[in-house]
């Protein structure tokens, strides 16, 4: 996915003289080349996560785009994006790795103006790059860590703030984000053998969420589940589980957040075994004489 | 009256009586740290930057930012003088709370926040190298942020990338006791900067460096100013309780004012 993302960032660098790159990626090769040939719009830099961003945002005072890429940047440079590059809305792209626990989406949701987007794959992530070049304001992607399957099509679009419908079904809905997508449909799949029609709504921008189309896919369904490679607390689920508290839609219904749990040094990947045993135990608690009597928070 | 320094002039008078007016609205914030930075940026602002007050947003300006945001007033006095806003906007609660870039033409940055300006100082400079334009970057430093990392990973950058058209403006105090070391301008040096000592409140000495930047092709500039905190009020120069101050009484005031007239 890196490679893919650092390789849409050269060529739209390459077409777009207002881009302009950062990054701590010394080895990608497309970067150095461009960097050759343009000393002024690339630099590629230590580990300085901190005046990383404050540079992007200098430089994105006048006119520039600036993508800025490093594996920790929400947590290492946090203050500098908020006050440089959010409370200024520059338009610095911040491509930055989940870093351990993930609570990227959590911080970045609670600033001001910051989109956040979540790329299932790397085909994805390169569509990605490519919409947020015209984009008003601060952007931040996270990139997963590498060799995640194809899952999305090429004629998937990538518009920021809309959700893509991935799979229908009325009996259970799965919400997810970024790699979180694959471990959706797998699940899904799963869960059609027990006779479970499963919708997977994929959701690659975290924030601004597409209120529209959750409203209406959660309509549709008595149960409702979020998945998604990051803390239960402050992402994918928190976003969903505000909206659904507030437009009143929990009523009748259950809701569950599949994530990383509140723990420290407890980070395996979701799976899909994962989501749909929680699925099932929450459809199977709505019916009479069931085994269950309180959910299961998974993985 | 004004013991071992020079006098005031009527520019400087002038100014520290504009921020004086601030603080008697506002009543917000301390005047010691303003009154260190008066010389410094009027110095740039009627001698050296290039600007346009119609036009602050003019791609080839130079820029100054203060990173340092405690002597803030020090700047909106300035930059109201100057013409960016109207000088009622002084006695406005957000000329003394953070600078906003947002709120008041001609900040160039967010200020409040401690070792955030270099690295603009850094991108902006880039940019000028970048659009090809003799725009020249200065960034004035409070001496607690040249203890921060952010700082000196900004300052590694300027070096590396041999920006002569930006130029880190470090306000050390001398304060109540006096002295101030030369360790900075070690430091400074250290890390590549064609680095200058000057005097602080000295106008003649500080407009003839400052005019005097890119110092040295393909190094970044370093000017450590000597200031005095609370510079032109005698009993503020040498009495800490005043540099603790927040809450002002009309004869708090009302003493300021005479004592700058005496300066």
């Amino acid at each position: 996915m890196r490679k893919t993302c650092l390789d849409a960032l050269v060529d739209l660098a390459r077409r777009d003289e207002r881009v302009v790159l950062i990054s701590t990626d010394a080895g990608a090769k497309s970067l150095r080349d461009f960097k050759s040939d343009h000393p002024w719009r690339c630099y590629l830099e230590g580990a300085n996560e901190q005046h990383l961003v404050g540079m992007a945002a200098g430089l994105a005072r006048d006119g520039c785009i600036v993508y800025a890429h490093a594996d920790a940047l929400a947590r290492r440079a946090y203050e500098q994006i908020a006050v440089d590059v959010c409370h200024a809305g520059v338009n610095v792209r911040l491509v930055g790795g989940a870093g351990a626990p993930a609570a990227d989406f959590a911080l970045m949701r609670a600033l001001p103006g910051m989109v956040v987007l979540a790329p299932a794959d790397a085909a994805e992530a390169g569509r990605m790059m490519h919409a947020t070049v015209d984009w008003q304001g601060p952007v931040y992607v996270r990139l997963a860590g590498g060799g995640e399957p194809a899952v999305t099509m090429e004629h998937d679009p990538f518009v920021i703030g809309k959700a893509v419908p991935k799979r229908e079904g009325n009996d259970a809905l799965l919400l997810t984000t970024g790699t979180g997508l694959h471990a959706s449909l797998a699940a899904a799949d799963l869960l059609e053998g027990h006779g479970v029609r499963t919708a997977v709504l994929h959701l690659p921008t975290i924030k601004p969420l597409d209120e529209q189309a959750v409203r209406s896919a959660v309509n549709r369904v008595a149960a409702v589940v979020t998945v998604e490679d990051h803390s239960i607390v402050g992402g994918l689920g928190s976003a969903v589980a505000e909206l659904l508290a507030e437009s009143e839609l929990l009523a009748g219904r259950r809701f569950q957040r599949i994530g990383l749990p509140d723990a420290v040094g407890d980070r395996h990947g979701v799976s899909p075994e994962d989501v749909a045993s929680v699925v099932l135990a929450m459809l199977d608690q709505d019916r009479p004489g069931s085994r269950h009597n309180q959910n299961t928070r998974a993985a | 009256m004004h013991g071992r320094y020079l006098p005031l002039d009527d520019r400087s008078r002038q100014l520290r009586r504009a921020i004086l007016t601030a603080l008697q609205s506002t009543r917000q914030g301390n005047f010691v740290d303003a009154f260190a930075l008066v010389e410094v940026l009027r110095v740039l602002y009627d001698d050296v930057l290039r600007y346009d007050t119609h036009n602050p947003d003019w791609s080839e300006r130079d820029r100054c930012i203060l990173s340092t945001g405690q002597g803030r007033l020090a700047l909106h006095a300035v930059l109201a003088d100057k013409g960016f806003f109207p000088a009622d906007e002084l006695k406005t609660s957000h000329a003394g709370g953070a600078s906003s870039v947002r709120k008041l033409p001609g900040v160039e940055a967010a200020c409040g926040s401690p070792g955030h300006g270099l690295s603009l100082g850094v991108g902006f400079a880039l940019r000028a190298r970048l659009a090809g334009t003799a725009s020249r970057v200065f960034v004035i430093l409070g001496e607690d942020e040249c203890g921060l990392g952010a700082t000196w990973e900004a300052a590694a950058g300027a070096a590396r990338y041999g920006l002569s058209n930006l130029v880190a403006v470090i306000d050390q105090p001398r304060g109540p006791a006096g002295g101030g070391s030369s360790s900075l301008a070690e430091k400074w040096a250290s890390f590549g900067f064609a680095v200058r000592e000057v005097d602080g409140h000295d106008v003649h000495s500080l407009r003839e460096i400052l005019a005097g930047a890119p110092f040295e092709a393909c190094l970044p500039g370093a000017v450590v100013c000597r200031t005095v905190k609370g510079r032109g009020v005698d009993f503020a120069e040498k009495n800490a309780r005043w540099h603790a101050k927040s809450t002002w009484t009309d004869s708090d005031v009302k003493s300021l004012f005479s004592a700058i007239e005496a300066a």
